[in-house]
């Protein structure tokens, strides 16, 4: 229940910003937070958010954060510290580092006890309804919750993994429209089964990108706070994808018709 | 006659009348104007009420409804997870909140209203901001996460609580094993208070987090210090412990530190405003921003609400006006629709009423002078030809006075009684010729029933006639004239024509019938009757002396004229021809007698209409020799001469020979007796389709036969 039976296409995420890098770097951190319970049971809460524009330094906070979880587990396991530290490579980019955090989730995850299961990604996922429809009450009228579509039975995690990329691509048309420069997707194959873990780093690139865009309106209300939704099945999650895509489209359509809905306001990555 | 008013000269009637009603119709449609206006006043305040006021506050009302239920569903979704709920809330967005809202908007757009549609803006964005607060509210209320303090009770305190106690009991286990000895006693009890302090963190912590009871707070508080100075209590004994039970210690030690800090937080999320998210959002969001819609509502409401009883007022003080003015209009207008009428009726009336009374004199033979005509309009154009039509009736009455008359005299003279009755008999009319008649006077019969003239028993039926005639209409008398038996005065009666015919009077039917005394002519129809009878008899007389005359002479005739023949063949047997001759002549004047005496039958036929002819082919030669031979003796009697013109092939004619020759004869004969030493010819001629025979004199004939 909730893996993957076949191994399907996987995306890689070209032209990351740093924002795109931090979200996946507080995956990253709540995975190694809830490793590190399991063998110190301590937890810390996350990181604060940054304000602002998230820069790198953000990024490499929350990877430090993440790190000294690990750290803790490693010594109460009685690991010893043997990783020196690399020097810094200046040809490294944020799509590198992209890249390996996504690899270092999936690891990290494979480490847990309790891995990232389908109801981590509906936390995220409501997550990002409750942004996109943030940036619906932009435009008198528009629907910002869509009605819940049916549930359907049978559902995979790579079903959701498929709809979750779609919403991503969405948020990219509507960042295009919106004169926003967004991070690319591009398939990949793979031989890894798609698993929550994965659904989940998706599903936090597509919150990562929504918050960006949320942030971009000076006057938005915060979107409702994560809660435990209790245990959920893959299907669960694809309905609560399907609102989120419908949201989408409903935005998209609006920015469609009116392109300059941001401004004034500064854009920026 | 009333004083006629002096003339008003171009001013017709016609005009005045014009004037008259354009003047009262002015006034109404003064009236009417100032109704008109005032109704198109309250036409568009109530119209306003109808389609903008009432409607907005019926939609804010149907928004504040829908608001309420949307927010007691969501209530009750969050107490028991009821689908029913949910139903009731998208049931009040759907069906009331979204609909009235649109209809609100809709509205909005006829209202000329500082604010309304900011208004209107603000409580569509409170709405959609309450719409989406309500779906997370819902999504929340019944998840696990709904209580973040029991999400932490499920999740990490009893996972540690279930390995805390099942360390403990290791421990227990094999401090069992150890041999009786007051530190193992001491250790024994420290892990028991140990484990009995853990299950009552627990279960503090389970009724804490359900109930948020301090009492629970301070159970687990004081479970937890108890815990942890056992805990080190059993640390200070870890030289009595063996080396698995240290590792055990070690482990416990970390596990309820963990505990203690899952525990706490526990306590922190209960504590916390927000231990309940539902609520929580329910409480800080949904219920401000419904608050906030509502009174946007109520606002909306209300502000209508005054415009409406401030319109309502004024309605009704310019409907209460209204009605004083229309009734004041209505007084002026019936007051002077009075004045002018009575005005215009003086003026219009006053000529007629001398007219009027003009046309009773006339009527009583008193007006003998024409009308003063003083108007120049209808009224003297009328009063104009009144004076014509009375010196036209004058002139009529005078004719008609002269036929009436001359109809008299007519009737009067006439020798034939007239008298005329009405449908029910009785007597109107009586002339002179039946006073002579009947012997009554015109006043005796006048209104009697004119059975008085008819003896019985036709007095009886004439009713009865006269009945059929009304029930049927079948006319026995009427159109028809007959013979009747009438009763004179005198008691006598008598035989009369009488010829009744109908005819219309008014509205009523009369009856005239036109009554001749018969007797004289019955009289004389009598003698006639005889005389005719006489005739008869006589001519019946001369038939039977015509056929003893026939039979007594042409007998002897007859004798004669074969004693003749035997006389002339006699004589020619002996050649005398002077006997011959002689007994010849005999025999020519017997056959002329017996043919007068055959012409005098002829002539008794004729006149009995019995004559008849025998037609046969006659060879005209040979009949014009015979009568040739017939009238020579004739001729010679005057010394005239005759000849007979007739070629042999004349040819033959289709006649009756006996009465061709007795004319031929007859007029040969008058020829011959009125003609002296003359010559008469008897010429046969052939004409085309005819043989005309002609006989000629050459003498003058006397004057009796010319």
């Amino acid at each position: 229940m909730g893996k993957s039976a076949n191994a399907l296409e996987h995306v890689r995420v070209g032209q990351v910003a740093p924002r795109e890098a931090y979200f996946q770097e507080l995956a990253l951190f709540r995975k190694a937070n809830r490793l590190c319970y399991e063998h110190t049971r301590t937890g810390v809460p996350d990181p604060e958010p940054p304000l602002g524009q998230i820069r790198p330094v953000d990024v490499y906070a929350v990877v430090d954060a993440a790190l000294s979880r690990i750290r803790s587990v490693k010594e109460i396991i009685g690991i010893p510290e043997t990783v020196e530290p690399q020097p810094r490579d200046a040809s490294k980019t944020p799509t590198d580092v992209f890249s390996s955090t996504m690899l270092a989730n999936q690891q990290l995850n494979l480490l847990l006890d309790q891995q990232f299961a389908p109801s981590d990604v509906f936390e995220q996922v409501t997550l990002a309804v409750g942004l996109t429809s943030q940036l619906l009450a932009r435009f008198p009228g528009a629907t910002r919750i869509a009605p819940t579509p049916a549930y359907e039975r049978g559902r995979r995690p790579a079903d959701v993994y498929e709809r979750l990329v779609r919403c991503f691509q969405r948020v990219r048309s509507i960042a295009t429209v919106s004169q926003l420069d967004m991070g690319t997707l591009t398939r990949v194959h793979s031989d890894d089964p798609v698993t929550p873990s994965y659904v989940y780093n998706m599903a936090t690139l597509v919150v990562s990108e929504l918050t960006f865009v949320h942030a971009l309106i000076p006057d938005a209300s915060a979107p409702v706070g994560t809660y435990y939704p209790g245990r959920k099945l893959p299907s669960h999650v694809y309905q609560r994808v399907g609102i989120l895509e419908a949201q989408l489209a409903e935005l998209e359509k609006h920015v469609r018709e009116h392109p300059g809905w941001l401004a004034p306001q500064e854009r920026a990555r | 006659m009333s004083q006629v008013p002096p003339a008003t000269a171009g001013r017709s009637i016609y005009a005045q009348l014009m004037r008259s009603h354009q003047s009262i119709a002015l006034i109404g449609v003064g009236m009417l104007v100032v109704s008109l206006l005032t109704t198109f006043w309250v036409r568009s305040h109530t119209t306003r009420f109808a389609t903008v006021r009432g409607p907005i506050v019926s939609s804010a009302t149907t928004t504040q409804s829908g608001l309420q239920r949307s927010l007691a569903g969501l209530r009750g979704w969050m107490v028991l997870p009821d689908p029913a709920f949910r139903e009731v809330r998208l049931y009040a967005w759907e069906q009331e909140i979204h609909p009235a809202l649109t209809n609100l908007r809709h509205l909005g757009a006829g209202v000329q209203m500082d604010g309304f549609d900011e208004q209107l803006d603000r409580l569509t964005q409170i709405l959609a901001e309450l719409h989406e607060w309500q779906s997370w509210i819902h999504d929340i209320a019944q998840t696990p996460g709904n209580e973040p303090a029991r999400v932490m009770l499920d999740r990490k305190v009893r996972p540690l609580a279930a390995r805390l106690l099942a360390g403990m009991s290791a421990m227990l286990d094999l401090q069992k094993r150890e041999p009786v000895a007051p530190v193992r006693e001491a250790l024994l009890s420290t892990m028991a208070d140990l484990r009995h302090a853990v299950m009552q963190v627990r279960t503090g912590a389970i009724s804490f987090a359900r109930d948020g009871d301090p009492a629970d707070e301070a159970t687990i508080q004081v479970n937890l210090q108890t815990a942890a100075r056992e805990m080190r209590r059993i640390e200070g004994h870890l030289d009595a412990l063996q080396p698995e039970q240290r590792d055990l210690v070690g482990w416990l030690t970390i596990e309820l530190l963990a505990y203690e800090a899952r525990a706490n937080e526990i306590i922190t999320l209960r504590s916390s405003q927000d231990w309940n998210l539902a609520r929580h959002l329910f409480a800080t969001h949904a219920n401000p921003l419904g608050i906030a819609a509502a009174a946007l509502l109520t606002d909306l409401s209300t502000v209508q609400h005054e415009l409406m009883e401030a319109e309502a007022a004024d309605v009704v003080r310019i409907s209460n006006a209204a009605v004083i003015v229309l009734c004041g209009l209505i007084l002026l207008m019936a007051l002077s629709a009075f004045l002018i009428s009575r005005s215009r009726a003086r003026q219009i009336t006053a000529p007629l009423s001398a007219l009027s009374e003009a046309t009773q004199a006339f009527a009583s033979g008193e007006l003998s002078a024409d009308l003063p005509v003083l108007h120049d309009d209808e009224i003297g154009r009328l009063t104009s030809s009144f004076n014509v039509m009375r010196a036209s009736l004058r002139l009529g009455e005078a004719t008609l006075q002269e036929r009436e008359e001359h109809l008299r005299a007519v009737v009067t003279s006439i020798i034939d009684g007239i008298i005329t009755i009405d449908v029910a008999g009785v007597i109107r009319s009586f002339n002179r010729a039946a006073e002579e008649i009947f012997g009554y006077t015109v006043d005796e019969v006048l209104g009697h029933n004119v059975k008085m003239l008819m003896p019985a028993p036709y007095r009886t039926e004439h009713d009865g006639y006269l009945h059929n005639y009304h029930q049927s209409g079948e006319a026995k008398v009427i159109g028809i004239g007959r013979e009747v038996v009438g009763q004179r005065k005198d008691g006598s009666t008598f035989l009369m024509d009488l010829a009744v015919s109908e005819m219309s009077v008014g509205d009523g039917r009369m009856f005239a019938g036109i009554v001749r005394d018969i007797t004289d002519r019955k009289q004389a129809e009598e003698g006639l009757r005889e005389a005719t009878e006489q005739a008869e008899e006589a001519n019946r007389a001369k038939s039977n002396f015509l056929a003893t005359m026939s039979h007594e002479l042409r007998t002897p005739l007859n004798a004669v004229i074969g004693y003749s023949e035997m006389l002339i063949e006699s004589a020619e047997d002996d050649e005398r021809q002077q006997d011959a001759d002689d007994a010849g002549r005999i025999q020519i004047a017997g056959h002329h007698l017996l043919e007068l005496i055959n012409e005098v039958l002829d002539l008794s036929k004729i006149e009995a209409g019995e004559i008849e002819l025998h037609l046969e082919d006659i060879d005209i030669a040979v009949m014009v020799d015979s009568v040739e031979k017939t009238v020579d003796p004739l001729m010679q009697k005057n010394a005239n001469r005759f000849s007979a013109e007739c070629s042999d092939d004349i040819g033959i004619m289709h006649a009756d020979l006996t009465r061709v020759r007795q004319v031929l004869f007859n007029i040969l004969s008058n020829a011959a007796k009125f003609t002296h030493e003359g010559t008469i010819t008897l010429r046969a001629e052939r004409e085309t389709t005819q043989v005309p025979t002609t006989g000629s004199s050459s003498v003058q004939r006397t004057p009796a036969s010319a």
